[in-house]
């Protein structure tokens, strides 16, 4: 899916940080990987970065180390 | 991607690349839709741009080289031959690869392009409550399909996605009889997340990232399965 991506520089441009372009992304109906494409893109993050981003921003988890120990404890429950 | 001075028109929801083409002069229109397919890999989606901004759809793509044949030297042979290799492939699908690509969450406009041995990204649907999606990559190799996964957006931690995700990697290596699945978990940061997996046999690696999730490369933990084995 394609992005106009000058609408997400003029978030920037006035102030908004990558978290705040997510949300506005997300909100405009980009999925996650288009999502994740856009934040490297203008944030020049790596792909662990713009995860936590997304992740931290989503409200899902507090940080990603955080978002992944909750997945190992679920996956050592399944494990066991 | 290294697009300098064309990045502008990448990107971008078509009808603004139309319209910012069309404003060219004509030569100009050609010079630059010619540097947009010779700047890309992509160039599937770059002649999908440079046929919009003709004002053509796929399915004139054939005629553009009778009728106008200068048109045709613009899309250019890379283009032209990623389109139809991509259209073509596309319908070679059976109905049970497809629904099994679409139980995964790949699009049906990236199916083509899945089958070329590109990879495709996918957005798995919610399997819990607490769970809005599963996203990551999946592509076609010679023996194997190979999926990663990008993020887990799973309040319960995911287990229960997770589980599914495999089970329907699974049906795709067996729709395409590929005889291994190859599993990427991407850019783990949480150390117990890393040892577990570890403990599980999965390995780290360097791979390249999907140029649809913006290239580089990236630190997974991978992992080759068997598909008797499930």
């Amino acid at each position: 899916m394609s992005y106009d991506r000058r609408r997400y520089e003029k978030l920037i441009a006035g102030g908004a940080d990558a978290a705040a372009v997510y949300r506005v992304a997300r909100a405009d109906g980009l999925a996650t990987g288009p999502c994740m494409r856009l934040l490297r893109e203008l944030f020049d993050l790596g792909v662990g970065d713009a995860k936590e981003v997304m992740l931290v921003a989503d409200g899902v988890a507090a940080s990603r180390d955080a978002h992944e120990g909750r997945i190992a404890d679920a996956l050592e429950k399944a494990f066991d | 991607m290294a697009v300098t001075g064309l990045s502008k028109y990448l990107f971008r929801p078509v009808e603004d690349v139309v319209r910012d083409l069309s404003a060219l002069p004509v030569a100009e229109q050609e010079a630059t839709i010619a540097q947009l397919l010779e700047a890309s890999e992509h160039t599937a989606e770059i002649g999908e741009v440079a046929m919009s901004a003709l004002g053509l759809d796929d399915g004139k793509l054939l005629e553009l080289a009778l009728e106008e044949p200068w048109r045709s030297g613009v899309i250019g042979e890379r283009s032209l031959v990623g389109v139809r290799t991509a259209q073509n492939a596309a319908a070679t699908l059976t109905k049970a690869q497809e629904a099994q690509l679409l139980s995964l969450g790949v699009g049906k406009h990236d199916f083509g392009l899945f089958l070329m041995g590109r990879p495709v990204l996918f957005e798995m649907p919610a399997v819990t409550d607490t769970q809005e999606a599963l996203g990551g990559f999946v592509k076609l190799t010679d023996d194997a399909i190979a999926s990663g996964i990008i993020l887990v957006k799973d309040q319960g931690g995911g287990a229960t996605s997770l589980f599914a995700f495999r089970k329907r990697t699974f049906e795709v290596a067996r729709a395409f009889d590929r005889p291994h699945v190859d599993f990427l978990g991407c850019e783990i940061k949480n150390h117990r997340l890393g040892r577990l997996l570890a403990r599980q046999g999965f390995e780290p690696a360097t791979v390249d990232v999907p140029e649809d999730l913006g290239g580089g490369t990236m630190a997974v933990m991978h992992k080759r399965y068997d598909t008797r084995d499930s």
